[in-house]
């Protein structure tokens, strides 16, 4: 309730706008009672201040902030990933042209119970070439002592494994003038084996061992340095039966395919630089 | 507060906040530096303030920036005119110009408050908080200003 104890306050208050609605018809009402309070109530209310909309900050787009963040595009991710992909594709190209060129690949072979009667020399020569003759008579030569081993029913080798049931054998011209240096097999098998070896040709007096003319080591050689050696036909003294003849011959003529491929694949790099580009940049690797 | 709300707030706010500055500190090259120091205040600590509190921190900033500068500098360029209300004539009905005559009658704190309530329409609540006053304080400081403007305009009674 408005008195003229608290009226002033009424008037501070609705000029500071905290009256509410009731409050501020009570103060009229007052004044209306009262009409000297007129001019005081015109007066608080005229001590409201009006901004100056005149008075702007110039400039605000200094004060603003622009983004600043460091953003990387996917985009660029991928870029970055395939560089990678091409570099590590050239490193891997790079080393196997190297590797070629110090020396052949080394072929894995077959290591029997009973060692190759071969000397060292003869061996790297025999592992150069997949399709080299020679080594399939190294197999035929290791794997004769395993049939007779299985053959043989009194002593076993358990780290020996067992050979195909219809294997052929083939059985080498014994030629001591050009294998002087080489052990026989017989001279390495025991005295037990050697008596099993006789029960053996006992007992099967039937079965005839195909013959096999042995090129001479010296024209094997040369043939394989040559490559003219006998690429599309196999040769007819290898241990091969006549029906599985053909398929052998698909695959030791794809095998040499795929060595005149890659052959021409080294030289081709040889003359060749690799182009890459990585964003704006261009590397050039010169082989 | 995000960087686009940010910019909102020196779009909405930075004119209100250089007139509260002006009017404060009696000076528009202080005004400025108060207004930029605010709205970098605001920017460093966007992380904590979120943007419908944004008005009010800038304001608090930029109420005790203005009082430390008036008390430090003393630098109120207000030229106070003479009371005589001779200079007033009957036909000179400039309301505005008398008022912020009247303004420099106030103390600092009293003007900010009387700014704060008028300007920016704040209540007693949010100038309590703006100012580090309480409700109390505030209400008893804005009646003694309405009542230094109300005599001031009185005194020069051909206005009104």
């Amino acid at each position: 309730m408005v008195t003229w104890e608290n009226y002033e306050e009424y008037m501070m208050m609705a000029a500071d706008g905290e009256l509410g609605e009731p409050e501020l018809q009570a103060l009229h009402a007052f004044v209306a009672q009262h009409p000297e309070l007129k001019q005081e109530l015109a007066a608080y209310m005229a001590t409201q201040l009006v901004p100056d909309t005149e008075l702007v900050y110039e400039n605000k787009e200094s004060l603003m902030k622009r983004g600043g963040g460091r953003t990387m595009s996917l985009r660029n991710l991928w870029v970055y990933g395939a560089a990678a992909a091409v570099i590590l594709m050239v490193a891997i190209t790079i080393t196997k042209q190297k590797r070629n060129e110090e020396g052949p690949l080394p072929v894995a072979h077959n290591q029997t119970a009973t060692p190759a009667p071969t000397t060292p020399d003869s061996a790297e020569e025999l592992h150069s070439n997949p399709v080299n003759p020679v080594t399939i008579e190294n197999v035929a030569t290791n794997k004769q002592p395993v049939k007779e081993e299985k053959k043989t029913p009194v002593i076993k080798k358990p780290a020996t494994p067992a050979p195909a049931q219809n294997e052929y054998i083939a059985k080498q011209n014994p030629k001591p003038a050009e294998n002087k240096a080489l052990p026989t097999p017989q001279a390495l098998q025991p005295v037990q084996e050697q008596e099993a070896e006789a029960q053996i040709a006992v007992q099967e007096p039937a079965y005839t061992m195909p013959v096999i003319e042995k090129p001479a080591k010296e024209e094997m050689i040369a043939s394989a340095n040559t490559g003219k050696g006998p690429k599309e036909e196999l040769p007819g003294w290898l241990p091969i039966r006549e029906d599985k003849k053909e398929g052998a011959a698909i695959i030791a003529n794809a095998v040499n395919e795929k060595l005149e491929k890659v052959k021409k694949l080294k030289d081709n790099f040889k003359n060749t630089d690799i182009a890459f580009r990585i964003g704006e940049r261009e590397f050039i690797v010169k082989l | 507060m995000e960087l686009n709300e940010y910019n909102t707030c020196v779009k909405e706010w930075a004119d209100a906040l250089f007139r509260f500055a002006c009017k404060c500190t009696g000076n528009e090259e202080d005004a400025r530096d108060v207004v930029q120091n605010s709205f970098e205040v605001l920017w460093q600590k966007r992380q904590e303030v979120a943007a419908d509190k944004a008005k009010p921190f800038l304001f608090q900033v930029a109420y005790r920036q203005s009082i430390d500068n008036f008390r430090k500098q003393s630098r109120v360029s207000y030229t106070e005119q003479p009371e005589d209300s001779r200079s007033v004539t009957p036909g000179q009905n400039d309301l505005k110009r008398v008022l912020e005559r009247a303004l420099t009658k106030l103390d600092e704190q009293a003007r900010a408050l009387v700014l704060l309530k008028d300007y920016e329409g704040y209540r007693y609540e949010e100038i309590a908080q703006i100012t580090g006053l309480n409700e109390t304080q505030v209400k008893v400081y804005l009646h003694r200003a309405r009542k230094v403007l109300k005599d001031y305009l009185i005194s020069v009674e051909n206005i009104i």
